[in-house]
């Protein structure tokens, strides 16, 4: 059903995707993370995510309904090998660490990654969301609230900051792990929110106060430097930032890559 | 049992298969399960067979047992594949079937969406804000009052409560009357703490700090204090601001009344660290006066208290810190206070209530 693609993967720490696309042959990708494309593709910017199923007017209402809540754009853009040969395009990884190339097919069908991993897919790759269905894990980990879901048996691509782990779980086994940490998972994996120690003094800490608690069995990715950390370091690191801070909250940290952050901070951080 | 053309399919974790499962059919019966052909695994009986509602948002069926050469689990995410497996789990229905009410309300989140889009779209592009508040304002008082009595009953355990501090009858009684015919239920505290601050949580629960209570020379400069205290309540500026925090989607839920313990739990401890925006806070003020005002209480407590933290000592008083005072806030204040208006002295005997230095 999603387009066949070939694909190759460069770099070692800054790494980029190069897609092979036959003629007729589409990716989607966020905007903002296109590298290059050769001449004789088209760029097209579609309203969902331009999977096949997004029919009716009501079913792309829903779809781009789930991205807002998501925090996506609403606005996918399709790349398109509207030549009579092959033609590449490439997306790069906004951070240092690894692409991950996600066979869906052999995943299951399904797989989850987090909302700001997610790089690249074949056409037909259908973009929507999972719901953690607790309310705390939520609010506090913001990070595994709503995760990107991606349904299709095509290739897709995440981007994972960092050196990467991949951990299979087995029936009943129990990890536990940073929240920003988690970049993928299997949704056969049960998740929960756990909250370790004292908020108080990890609050100025900023990290490891909540931990997900994985159950397999389901494979995870685990990526060692999340972008939220390493934004945190930059932004402690940087000189004295103007007096008042009201505005912000000890929250903020959560927010950021939120709904409105998505909505009005751009695509091209 | 074996040829069952409805092909029921979900993924199979056992050892030798696949890590991220084998994708494959089965079929239930009433023996047990049994697994298409691509599986070469043995059928199981449900004598050995653990079911759970599992998977990241709860929506899949994991089937779990420990066959001869380990633990495996069959999980399955679709709905059809589910009900054939489900009358054969009487036994364990309830932890297995059993639709939680998170499920309905997430489906009416979901509902939301499908009618929001065209109303957001419109505004979220320009007016994110007030999307927000729009989700506040719709949050209902009892959902409100209820997260406030959960993340009180947290805050009771962690806060050195110290209600027969000698001015603890004082801060209740001027908190009932600046909250009188109010209809959120509050509560007021005194709290074992040197440190001059005070602060409130949605839904009511107010607190005082010992050293705020030591460090004021008047009971209406504590006034003052309750009285901006208890508007960032009213106003649900905390509310908002968590929220605001949150995003979305996490108010929709509120505005559903969707909410659990460990969320009320973790509300709690975040609130301390919340802090208002300089619009809240001379939203705040003004509010204040007016209800000492309505309370018959002197309002020029309250800019007196806040002047004299910002005058005295080199450091910051923790109140200052989440209540940032400039002379620009005083000087709204001031505009504030009723010129030709007489008021009672309050009847404390402040100096004796606050305990010594
Ligand atoms: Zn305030």
């Amino acid at each position: 059903m999603a387009d066949v693609i070939d694909y190759e993967i460069f770099g070692n720490e800054m790494q980029y995707v190069e897609i092979e696309l036959d003629p007729g042959e589409a990716a989607i990708g966020e905007a903002g993370s296109m590298m290059y494309m050769q001449d004789g593709l088209t760029l097209d910017t579609v309203f969902g995510d331009g999977s096949a199923q997004q029919g009716g007017l009501m079913s792309k209402l829903l779809g781009a309904g789930k991205r807002l809540l998501t925090g996506e754009s609403l606005f996918t853009t399709i790349y398109t090998n509207q030549s009579s040969g092959k033609r590449r395009v490439a997306f790069a990884a906004p951070y240092p660490g690894k692409i991950v190339p996600l066979d869906l097919a052999a995943l299951g069908g399904t797989f989850l990654c987090q909302k700001d991993a997610f790089l690249c897919a074949a056409r037909g790759v259908a973009l929507g969301i999972a719901f953690q269905r607790k309310l705390g894990a939520g609010f506090f980990g913001g990070e595994g609230f709503i995760m990107q879901k991606l349904d299709g048996d095509g290739l897709a691509f995440m981007h994972a900051g960092g050196t990467l782990l991949k951990r299979d779980l087995a029936p009943g086994e129990l990890l536990r792990v940073d929240t920003g940490c988690l970049v993928g998972l299997q949704p056969s994996v049960d998740y929960d929110i756990e909250y370790v120690g004292k908020i108080k003094t990890a609050m100025f800490g900023g990290e490891g106060l909540f931990f997900a608690t994985l159950r397999g069995p389901g494979t995870i990715y685990l990526q060692s430097l999340p972008f939220s950390r390493l934004a945190s370091r930059v932004f402690a690191a940087a000189p004295q930032r103007g007096g008042s801070r009201e505005e912000g909250s000890m929250l903020g940290g959560f927010a950021a890559g939120g709904l409105l952050g998505g909505l009005l901070g751009g695509d091209d951080e | 049992m074996a040829g069952d053309e409805a092909g029921a399919r979900a993924l199979l974790y056992a050892p030798g298969l696949p890590p991220t499962g084998l994708p494959t059919s089965f079929s239930a019966g009433a023996d047990g399960l049994s697994f298409g052909p691509e599986a070469s695994l043995a059928p199981v009986t449900w004598a050995i067979v653990r079911a759970r509602r599992g998977g990241f948002d709860r929506s899949t069926l994991t089937l779990e047992w420990t066959g001869t050469t380990g633990d495996c689990a069959l999980v399955i995410a679709d709905a059809a594949a589910r009900a054939t497996v489900e009358p054969w789990l009487r036994g364990l229905a309830s932890a297995a079937s059993a639709t939680p009410r998170t499920k309905r309300v997430s489906s009416l989140v979901l509902g939301l969406t499908i009618g929001l889009p065209v109303l957001l779209l419109v505004l979220l592009l320009s007016q994110a804000n007030r999307i927000i508040d729009w989700a506040v304002d719709r949050i209902p008082i009892d959902t409100e009052i209820r997260l406030g009595h959960e993340a009180a009953a947290e805050q009771r355990s962690r806060l050195a409560l110290w209600d027969d501090h000698p001015a603890a009858a004082a801060v209740r009684e001027l908190g009932k009357r600046l909250t009188h015919g109010s209809r959120y239920p509050f509560e007021f505290h005194v709290v074992r703490d040197p440190s001059v601050n005070a602060f409130a949580m949605p839904g009511g629960f107010v607190v005082v700090n010992s050293g705020l209570i030591e460090r004021a020379d008047s009971a209406e400069e504590v006034a003052g204090v309750l009285a901006h205290e208890v508007q960032h309540v009213e106003r649900r500026h905390g509310l908002r601001g968590l929220v605001h925090a949150a995003g979305l989607g996490v108010g929709l839920r509120l505005v559903l009344g969707e909410v659990g313990g460990s969320f009320a739990a973790s509300w709690a401890e975040n609130l301390e660290g919340l802090r208002f925006s300089r619009s809240q806070e001379s939203d705040a003020d003004r509010t204040g006066v007016a209800a000492l005002i309505r309370a018959d209480i002197d309002p020029r407590g309250m800019g007196r208290f806040f002047r004299k933290l910002a005058r005295e000592g080199s450091a910051v008083p923790a109140l200052l810190s989440s209540h940032p005072a400039s002379e620009e806030r005083f000087a709204t204040v001031d505009t504030l206070m009723p010129k030709d208006r007489k008021f009672e002295p309050l009847n404390y005997d402040w100096p004796n209530l606050r305990g010594s230095h």
